[in-house]
């Protein structure tokens, strides 16, 4: 009787989760299409930064006549995560709204450009760096999130990389990078709002494109 | 010299005066020269013995990692014939457990914070710089000295001397700089942080005469960042605010409570009480030059990749600063 009872409840228990392992087959993708989740931040960027790592350590990448394939995909894949329109309006401030469309525009473009390649020429240089991803902090809303991650050298420093992300157009993609408690933002803020005081957002732009030049000439790849 | 005329005994009295000035002068420079030389002997004789045991357990290390790694590859791979999940994702079913044997559950905490929207703060001054143009200067002066100098002779001192060498001599700089790190925890009231300070420099010294970071890698009972404390920090904590920017010759970045903090570090730094001055200044300047390879490419990155270096500089001295007064 003792028995039979038991065996009962375990064809009960086994239904129950059957019926919960379908429901939730069913309902998790459809879940995390329809609402933001903070925890989701944290799988984006990783994926994000794996796929990117992969490409990077792929013997094809030192060879100059199969490289172009892959920093193509790297590209996509950093401006897929990173949305440099954020990083842009949150640089140069409050300033912002005096820049007209086609400013905004440029100012975007040459300084996405200025990061991605100051970007490629430090993770060109990956040798093997552990990243550990930490905690998640995410603002009382759920719709800023911040992912710490560390990375730690080759000689057993650790370094904290913080990546802030927001939640737009259904994905999780970075608008600061936060270094050793220095965010790359208002850092870069300081410096426009200085230039900006004296100089007109042509003359800025025109500062930021002849700095993402310099960068891509002291690349790796163009013997440095 | 009785038999002598006064004259030319005054002319050999002279003559021996600049003999003795002379003399002591070599006597200074040998001194220099044979604290630099007994410094690289005893760094070389040393790291050698433990260094070269050290080494040859890594490849070993790394070819456990790389199997690790294929090996989790060829999990997920298994597992998601889709695409690549982020590794975090797939921590069980690995094929050498028995199932259910470890569960490992990924920490997906997600804390709630307040202060990440913080953009809108105008403007973000970190730090008063009344006297900028003065420090300006100072920027481009320590800029020339640190690529064009420093730089070079690091770049040297990295060629002519071996690796371990180098590590040796980094580790015993950061123990030569225990009693700053240990005495400035305390005053800062973090007596848990000390006793880990003091324990990593028993078990340094004990084990390698300070030549090997053996206490590296140990978990410790409450997190010390390995930067460690001084005493500007100390004067932070107090409630001692930055002051304003300054850019000191050679040192680089500081501000007036980092000066002062600054000064009150020589007091707590071993190699400040070594008499004469030629063997403190002598091992300082090795040690300060091996320590570089931490410095420079920072600069070297941070110069690349800003459109005003010395905004850069500014504002991350201070951020770090004010981030190293508040952990």
């Amino acid at each position: 009787m003792n028995l039979q009872s038991a065996l009962f409840q375990r064809y009960i228990f086994t239904g129950a989760s059957l019926v919960l392992t379908i429901f939730l087959s069913i309902s998790s993708p459809v879940g995390s299409i329809a609402a933001e989740n903070p925890a989701d931040a944290k799988t984006t960027l990783e994926t994000a930064v794996n796929q990117i790592l992969t490409c990077i350590k792929n013997p094809d990448f030192a060879n100059p006549s199969t490289r172009d394939a892959l920093r193509q995909q790297i590209e996509a894949e950093v401006y897929k995560v990173f949305d440099f329109g954020e990083f842009s309006s949150r640089t140069v401030g409050p300033r912002w709204r005096t820049f007209n469309a086609s400013e905004k525009k440029r100012f975007s473009d040459s300084f996405a450009n200025l990061l991605f390649n100051t970007y490629l020429n430090k993770i060109t240089g990956y040798n093997g760096e552990q990243v550990t991803y930490g905690n998640t902090m995410a603002s009382p809303d759920g719709k800023l999130v911040e992912v710490r991650t560390s990375i730690t050298l080759k000689n057993g420093k650790k370094t904290p990389v913080y990546y802030r992300m927001l939640y737009k157009d259904g994905h999780w993609r970075v608008y600061d990078v936060i270094i050793e408690n220095i965010s790359l933002v208002k850092n870069y803020r300081t410096q426009f709002q200085d230039i900006l005081n004296s100089a007109t957002p042509d003359q800025l732009i025109a500062r930021v494109e002849a700095k993402a030049r310099e960068v891509v000439a002291q690349s790796p790849e163009n013997g440095k | 010299m009785p038999g002598l005329k006064p004259k030319r005994e005054k002319s050999l009295r002279n003559l021996q005066k600049m003999v003795n000035k002379m003399l002591s002068a070599t006597q200074s420079l040998t001194k220099f020269c044979i604290t630099i030389f007994i410094g690289l002997n005893l760094g070389l004789f040393f790291s050698s013995h433990v260094w070269g045991a050290q080494d040859a357990g890594k490849p070993g290390i790394a070819a456990q990692a790389n199997a690790r790694a294929l090996e989790q590859a060829s999990i997920q791979s298994k597992l998601t014939p889709g695409g690549p999940l982020a590794p975090s994702v797939v921590y069980t079913e690995s094929p050498s457990l028995a199932p259910g044997a470890v569960t490992v559950r990924e920490n997906n905490n997600v804390n709630i914070v307040d202060n990440l929207d913080d953009y809108d703060d105008n403007p973000v001054n970190t730090i008063a710089d009344p006297i900028e143009p003065w420090n300006r200067f100072w920027f481009k002066f320590n800029d020339i000295f640190y690529m064009h100098i420093a730089n070079p002779v690091y770049r040297g001192w990295t060629y002519i001397v071996p690796q371990f060498v180098q590590t040796g001599l980094g580790n015993i700089f950061y123990n030569i700089m225990f009693p700053k790190r240990f005495i400035n925890s305390i005053l800062q009231f973090k007596f848990l942080e000390a006793g880990v300070e003091f324990s990593r420099f028993m078990m340094n010294i004990m084990g390698s005469a300070g030549l090997v970071n053996l206490s590296e890698d140990k978990k410790t009972i409450v997190p010390v960042d390995p930067s460690g404390e001084d005493f500007g920090q100390t004067l932070g904590k107090w409630g001692f605010g930055q002051g304003f920017y300054i850019i000191w010759p050679f040192i680089g970045p500081s501000s007036l409570r980092d000066t002062f903090g600054r000064i009150g570090d020589c007091f707590t730094d071993p190699l400040f009480y070594v008499y004469p001055w030629e063997y403190s200044t002598g091992s300082e300047l090795v040690l300060r030059l091996n320590d570089l390879g931490d410095v420079l490419p920072a600069y070297e990155d941070l110069r690349s990749i800003s459109i005003d270096p010395y905004l850069a500089m500014r504002e991350a001295y201070a951020s770090l600063r004010n981030a190293q007064v508040n952990r």
